[in-house]
């Protein structure tokens, strides 16, 4: 069973590297969208609000009617498409976020990387089961040294999902 | 991601976070395994942790993610801290996460969870077997 530690050692680390810096590429410019979309959405509110104020504060009411009221245009752009503007961008900050995850793990698959630890406190040591690369393009061999381990006074908890 | 067969950067730090901030407050050491066990799931747990350096301040959370199972092993000293019954929970919230494909978060959880469980400072006339 190989064995990748965090830091990196024997192994492939550069095209899991790559990859994943591909996929933050990815996920960075969708977040740089979602903001970019914000920001456009809130200054074409913030216009199709204004727009009509602006027009209505040159008119003149004297009581005889004189008010010219909205045109067509404004009242589409204020009645319709302000609002869809503002589900758009509901949505968008819902969906946002989940926008640059990727997907998720396919629930029942194995990993393609073999085992990995996450032990910052450094307490795994070296493993029992060692990569060793014999050179460029060729296959890793495993080298396994059965450990012997007895299993002190532990506890814990099991679950399935 | 390559649907969620190896963690990413991020999610690796989030679990480093996660994990080192639950040992400073505890006191523990907290270890975070993905792997393969090839047949019993809980054998396979205890083997490794006891393989780990200071098991008996130990915790380590093994992920099958092909056989879907979640192990989560204390040390003799460290289930003082964290107990099986807050263990179980700990499982509770890591699987419900794990059913959505979320394994990193599930994990992140968990960690937060047994942390905060261990602490708590033992108190002598509830903790003493």
């Amino acid at each position: 069973m190989s064995a990748d530690r965090v830091g990196g050692e024997a192994g492939d680390p550069m095209a899991t590297l790559a990859s994943v810096r591909g996929q933050q590429n990815v996920s960075t410019a969708s977040r740089a969208f979602a903001r970019a979309a914000v920001v456009v959405g809130t200054a074409t509110i913030g216009a199709v609000l204004v727009v009509p104020a602006a027009t209505a504060s040159g008119s003149v009411v004297d009581g005889g009617g004189t008010d010219q009221g909205l045109t067509f245009v404004q009242t589409v752009l204020l009645y319709v498409a302000a609002p869809a503007v503002i589900f758009a961008l509901i949505v968008l900050l819902v969906v946002g976020p989940s926008l640059g995850k990727g997907p998720r793990h396919r629930t029942g698959a194995a990993l393609e990387t073999g085992p990995i630890w996450v032990d910052p406190a450094g307490v795994q040591g070296g493993p029992a089961d060692t990569v060793i690369p014999v050179g460029p393009g060729s296959a890793r061999q495993v080298r396994t040294e059965p450990r012997v381990t007895e299993p002190t006074d532990q506890g814990g908890a099991s679950a399935r999902w | 991601m390559p649907a969620g067969e190896r963690l990413t950067e991020r999610e690796r730090a989030a679990i480093e976070r996660a994990a080192t901030r639950s040992g400073a407050g505890t006191g523990l050491t907290f270890s975070v395994c993905f792997a393969d066990a090839s047949g019993d799931v809980r054998s396979h747990a205890r083997s490794l942790h006891a393989g780990l350096a200071d098991n008996e301040h130990a915790v380590l959370i093994f992920v099958d993610p092909a056989a879907r199972a979640l192990e989560i092993v204390t040390g003799g000293e460290a289930r003082r801290r964290v107990d099986e019954r807050a263990a179980t929970l700990a499982t509770l919230a890591m699987t419900s996460k794990f059913s959505v494909g979320d394994l990193a978060g599930g994990v992140v959880d968990g960690l937060q969870m047994l942390g905060e469980s261990g602490r708590r400072p033992p108190v002598l006339h509830t903790d003493s077997p």
